[in-house]
């Protein structure tokens, strides 16, 4: 090997990188990804509750949205309370 | 004393993967203190491979960022090191294909308290030196790089630049012709 090539390769310089602040960019990127990617699957799922609903009067089928309504309405309160007990989890 | 060194070894890389492990799960720290340690291993690379300071700074931080936001995907089959060198690797590679990096040396890499700068006689030695090597294609300065100034072996090399070993022995070789023909051409004196 080329003596003089290994000695040039010795170079080595003063740069100025905060890797603290580096990790906190890469967290927030992260959390952006997350919010997107949540913002996205719903999108996507209220589309497919109304392209579904949309069928099925479409078909003839538009009182079995009812009926689902109905279901959903009978389900709320026990899906708030559940979600009334995490939330005190959480803050304890 | 060689049983204690492997002691000291083993203690390492032991300490090494559960820091891993542990900025897997998010711990803010440990990713820190392992970017911190592998850092001077990244950015000696990184200069060498563009012979600008300040290239070599926005790669840097780029190959961090990167590295934050695939930690929980890197496999143990490799050092934490390598990983790095594969994703500065890259970074460059989009910085070329992007036209972002020139490829001259920088004469502030050859300032007189520069260690590489007291073997020569002159900065212009130093810089045409650098400049020979830069004239090099990326894939064959990395394969150089990382053989020489690293000491990896040529199986770590052809998964880092991901081609076969038998190209990368061939890409050593060529470099290293490349560079010494130039040197001769160019009346620098070449010690073998």
């Amino acid at each position: 090997m080329n003596k003089k090539l290994d000695d040039v390769m010795k170079v080595d310089f003063d740069i100025d990188i905060n890797i603290p602040k580096i990790i906190l960019k890469a967290e927030e990127i992260k959390k952006k990804r997350k919010e997107k990617i949540q913002l996205i699957f719903f999108m996507a799922s209220s589309v497919l509750i109304l392209v579904a609903a949309f069928f099925a009067i479409f078909f003839g089928f538009g009182r079995v949205i009812l009926y689902i309504e109905f279901f959903f309405f009978a389900l709320y309160p026990f899906m708030l309370i559940l979600a009334a007990f995490k939330a005190k989890h959480r803050e304890a | 004393m060689i049983f204690n060194r492997l002691i000291v070894w083993e203690e390492k890389v032991l300490d090494e993967a559960s820091i891993i492990e542990e900025a897997k799960l998010g711990d803010r720290n440990a990713l820190n203190e392992l970017l911190t340690s592998n850092y001077n291993i990244v950015k000696g690379y990184i200069i060498k491979m563009t012979g600008n300071p300040d290239t070599a700074q926005d790669i840097i931080q780029e190959t961090m960022l990167r590295a934050c936001l695939k930690i929980s995907g890197f496999k143990p089959n490799a050092k934490f090191s390598t990983w790095l060198i594969v994703i500065a690797t890259n970074v460059y590679k989009d910085m070329l294909r992007k036209n972002k990096i020139m490829q001259r040396a920088d004469e502030r890499l050859f300032s007189e308290e520069n260690e590489a700068f007291k073997a020569f006689e002159s900065k212009e030695e130093c810089l045409e030196i650098m400049n020979i090597l830069l004239d090099v294609p990326y894939k064959k300065r990395a394969a150089f790089i990382l053989k020489h100034y690293y000491g990896y072996k040529h199986e770590e090399i052809a998964a880092i630049l991901k081609c076969p070993v038998g190209t990368v022995k061939s890409r050593i070789n060529s470099c290293i012709k490349y560079v010494n023909s130039e040197m001769e051409k160019r009346g620098l004196v070449v010690d073998e």
